[in-house]
This record gives C-alpha cells, structure tokens and sequence, in this order.
C-alpha cells in the first residue's frame, strides 16, 4: 500500500539535515546523473532513508542478488509503504508481533540475476504501527484501484486480525510463465 | 538614547515617556481560564482542508484549516481524522464529515468505523454514525466518500476486498442500508439518489436507488477504460456539471452524473500541441482540479513512462475545459505532488510540494504568493479548496 515517494524525499532531506550532508548528495549525484530520470528517483532515496551507518544487506544468495533494504531492490518494483527488510522483518517475513495480509497486490518482476519475470506478491504486515523507515514507492504496473489486485495504494492488512498497517514484504509466488 | 535632541525627537520621547507611565499604572488584564476560541460558521473563499495523511503514523491522520491568503496566522484549527480517513465539507449545513476507524486498542482490538459530525464553528464532534466495520482504506481518495447533491445521504465505500457501499441518512444520523458492488470501486453520485462505481473491465456500474435506499437498477456501461494501456486516474475535477478525468497518458474523459444514467463525453488530449518527444503526462496523486471560469488544472510531468502516473510534477497546465483548449502552463517553485483551487475569482492554486508544504500560486496568473507550512510530520495528499 502506501503512495507518493516524493514524501521518501522529504524523509531523505530530513535525514540529510542531521546527518552527513555529504552522503546525502552523493545520493542526490545518482539520482541526477540516471539517463532517465523519473523512474530512478525512488532507488536514490531509499538509501538515504536508512542511516548511512548502517552497511548494506545481502540476501546472502547469488541468484537473490541485491540489497533489501533499498528500494531498488529488484522485487520492489511494484511495492509502496515501508520495506519490512528495515522494520524487523524481512523482504518475505513480517517483523516480531506483526501478522502477515493473506490477501494482497501482485506485480511482476525482472530478477536481474536469471532473467526470468517472478511474480510477486507484496503482503503487508499488520497490527503495529506505521514502522516508518525505508519508505520505498515503485509503481510499475501499479493501476487504479478500481482493479484492486494491481493497486498499491489500498491498505491491504485485510483478513489479519488488526488493519493497521506497519510494513510491507515481496514475496515470490513464482515465475511467470 | 537621544543621539541628537530638537523638537520632533523631543516631542517622541515625551510621547514613550507618557506611554511608559500609563503601562505602569495599568498593568495587563487577567487571562481567562478556560477559553477556546471558535471559527465563523461561514469560511471566507481563501479557507482550505488540507488533509494530512500523516504516513509515519497513519492512525493518527488529521485535516488541518488553514487559510491561504493569510501572511499571518493562516493555522486555524484542525480536526482528526485517522486511519485512511475521509473527509467532506458540507455545502449546505454548518458541519464537516470524516469517515474513519478505530481499533479499541489503538493498533489492535475491536474495529469501529465512524461518520463523525463535527461542529465548523467550534470543530467538536457533534454526531456520530456507526458504519459497518468495512470502510476501504486507501491512501486519500475523494471518491471513497461522497454525498447526494441534496446532502440527504452519504455514500461509503466499502472493500475487504468484496466492494459494497454503505448508505447513510445524515439528517436522521442512520445507516439505511448497503449496496453490493461487485468488482467496482468508488462511488460517484449519479442522478438524486445514485452512484456509480469504475469496474475492473473498464466499465461503469450505475445503481438507481429507491426512496429506503434499496436497489431500484443496476445498469453496466460497455468498458470503455483500457486500464493495461491507459488507465483513468480515480482523481477528477467536476465543473459546470461535468466531471473531468484525465488518464495516466494525457487523455481527458468528461462524463455527465447529472441524469440517472451516466453520459460519456468525447474525450480529448490534455497533449495538443505538445512535443512528443518530450512525453509529457499527469503525474502525482491529486493530479487534477476545477477552477472558476471552467478552467480545469491538470499536474504535468516530462518523460513519463510506466510506474510514472504518481511521481508528481514540475508544471501545470490550465485548460477550458469545454473546448480542451490549453490556456496556461504554470511552472512551479518545485516538484509536487497534488494541486486544489480555492473557490473565487480567480482562485488560488494551493500546491502539495514535495517537501509537503503548500505552495499557494494566483490561479491566473500562475505567481507564487507564498508558501504554508501544515505541521512537521503532514502529508497533505489532498487539499480541499472548494
């Protein structure tokens, strides 16, 4: 669920006013330096949005590859709201006292890793909070919610015992044949 | 203090002099306790509602006034509205309405969906409606909450994820009934007392309701909505009667509600005479709104391609709407994401930048006047200017 990355920005400048200005522009460099500019936005400020200390993350398998707490993950393509990998959770597992959405949005997406197209599935996690960190917003695919199974602004913690949303993971359902 | 004395210095310092003594014979009045001030019953045209969606907290969402013609003091008061609320300015009667949920442990426990009644001059709640505990939450959409044109009923949009909508009496303060939608979102008062709702096939599903609000007549339109290739935008702006939607890639589709059936108008292109190459498109959330005149706003991007329809813009482009002629382009202080027009002549553009402030242009214009600050943590996603 969740909309609007240009709120990430907000988040990113915020953060880059009490911490270090200089890794803040070095995000904003890529971001201006990307060919296409629009679709890019996004993957810049996923990084800010996390503390700069923090290292990287690895799925810890090559045919997995990239990092899940940045937006530009490559199963984020059609995710929005806050990326579980930042909230205690994981990119397929909700965080501590949170319940996994059994329904939800799909989208498909490229692993850069085989080249196939998985189709994913973004569950929310329900029953805490808004987590607030890692805002991620990617709408490829993303359409109105008048066909809500490729909506991602709908609050999908629905069937879950609570329908306060705290996060939202990428699951894979699989490829797309 | 007096660097050089004469009669006009001499004459101001006397002046204090008499001024000092007075404050010192007189000091300032008690304070009342408790005191609450109220607004007028009435708000001036330059008022807004900006609701802030507050994503860093979403159970705690509000819809802040604020008047944006105001150098000072433009705060006026806010209302609270959590939790994927929605919110509505009655036209006709002194109140405001938001639809909203309550979990009775705030993140968990029993679920309460409320129309709360609250008081314009005083922004107290004044009434409640218990709804069905199935309101849809979605990131701020209008067209999750609507009224009749009469104002004599309320229509809620339902989703968990079967689609219904609630109907609700706000004069006798009851629910009367719910509307099964099947595959059909939103609601979009049709007639005096119907609603249509855009299907998943591209359609329009229209339901005639009788005086208990029963369903008189469920009506479909062939799909007319390519939502693979270019889908509506749920956002519209109505003017003149006629409600104005533009697509992810630059079409206008206008669509009469007035009548008990809904009737599609030629749809035209916000993009004549714009370079191809440059791939203008909306973009953002609330990307679409009506002002005086039959001018309709519209919040451009350049090099739109898919998963662009959301990432705001750097433009607005004005048009007539009945000819689809482009009037203006507005270029903004900064990228943003949604756009409102105040009522009056001609308006003021209030518009939700990205670092969620307004920027308040002259909706003629285009000229910045200034910019308003809503509260530290606000998304104001929609502002409601008329």
């Amino acid at each position: 669920m969740m909309n609007l990355d240009r709120f990430i920005e907000q988040q990113s400048r915020r953060l880059a006013q009490r911490s270090s200005r200089r890794g803040f522009l070095g995000s904003l460099g890529q971001l201006v330096c990307g060919a296409v500019a629009l679709p890019l936005l996004p993957v810049a400020r996923a990084r800010a949005s996390v503390s700069p200390a923090e290292p990287p993350q690895s799925t810890g398998d090559p045919r997995d590859p990239g990092d899940p707490t940045l937006c530009e993950y490559w199963r984020y393509c059609a995710i929005d709201g806050f990326l579980c990998s930042c909230c205690g959770g994981a990119r397929n597992a909700c965080p501590p006292g949170t319940e996994m959405s059994p329904l939800t949005w799909i989208g498909t997406c490229r692993n850069p890793a085989d080249g196939r197209n998985y189709v994913i599935s973004y569950n929310d996690c329900c029953g805490k909070t808004s987590c607030g960190r890692c805002l991620c917003n990617r709408n490829e695919g993303d359409r109105p919610a008048y066909r809500a199974q490729d909506n991602n602004d709908l609050n999908w913690c629905l069937g879950t015992e609570s329908s306060v949303y705290t996060c939202s993971t990428a699951v894979i359902l699989g490829v797309e044949e | 203090m007096l660097r050089k004395t004469g009669p006009p210095l001499l004459a101001l310092a006397l002046l204090f002099g008499a001024a000092a003594s007075r404050a010192a014979e007189e000091p300032l009045a008690v304070g009342k306790i408790p005191h609450s001030l109220e607004l007028p019953a009435r708000y001036p045209d330059s008022w807004v509602f900006a609701h802030d969606f507050n994503f860093n907290a979403i159970v705690d969402g509000k819809v802040a006034i604020l008047d944006v013609a105001a150098g000072t003091r433009p705060y006026k008061g806010h209302l609270d509205a959590g939790q994927f609320a929605s919110f509505l300015a009655s036209r006709r009667r002194p109140e405001l309405y938001v639809t909203q949920t309550f979990l009775s442990r705030r993140t968990y426990g029993e679920r309460t969906d409320v129309l709360t009644i609250f008081d314009r001059r005083t922004l107290l709640p004044r009434a409640e409606i218990v709804l069905p505990p199935r309101r849809m939450q979605v990131v701020t959409q209008r067209n999750a909450f609507q009224l009749t044109p009469d104002e004599k009923w309320a229509f809620v949009m339902n989703f968990t994820p079967a689609a219904s909508v609630t109907v609700v009496d706000l004069k006798a303060r009851k629910v009367l009934g719910e509307i099964p939608t099947p595959a059909c979102n939103f609601v979009f008062p049709t007639g005096k007392r119907g609603f249509s709702s855009l299907c998943g096939d591209g359609s329009l599903a229209t339901f005639q309701l009788g005086k208990d609000a029963s369903l008189d007549a469920l009506q479909r339109s062939v799909p007319f909505i390519d939502i693979d290739a270019d889908p509506l935008y749920v956002k519209n702006a109505t003017l003149d009667g006629i409600t104005y939607f533009p697509s992810f890639r630059g079409r206008v589709q206008p669509v009469d509600f007035r009548a008990k059936q809904p009737r599609l108008l030629p749809a035209w292109s916000l993009l004549e005479g714009a370079p191809p190459a440059e791939r203008w498109a909306p973009g953002g959330w609330q990307v679409v709104a009506g002002g005086a005149g039959g001018r309709l706003f519209v919040l451009m991007h350049r090099d739109a391609s898919e998963g662009s329809h959301k990432y705001g813009g750097v433009e607005v482009w004005v048009f007539e709407a009945k000819t689809g002629r482009r009037i203006k382009r507005i270029p903004l202080q900064q990228w943003s994401v949604s756009i409102a027009v105040t009522k009056g002549k001609p308006g003021y553009l209030v518009v939700t930048n990205q670092e969620m402030e307004l920027d308040i242009y002259d909706s003629a214009s285009g000229e910045w006047l200034r910019t308003l600050h809503v509260n530290a943590s606000a998304n104001p996603m929609v502002v409601y200017g008329r």
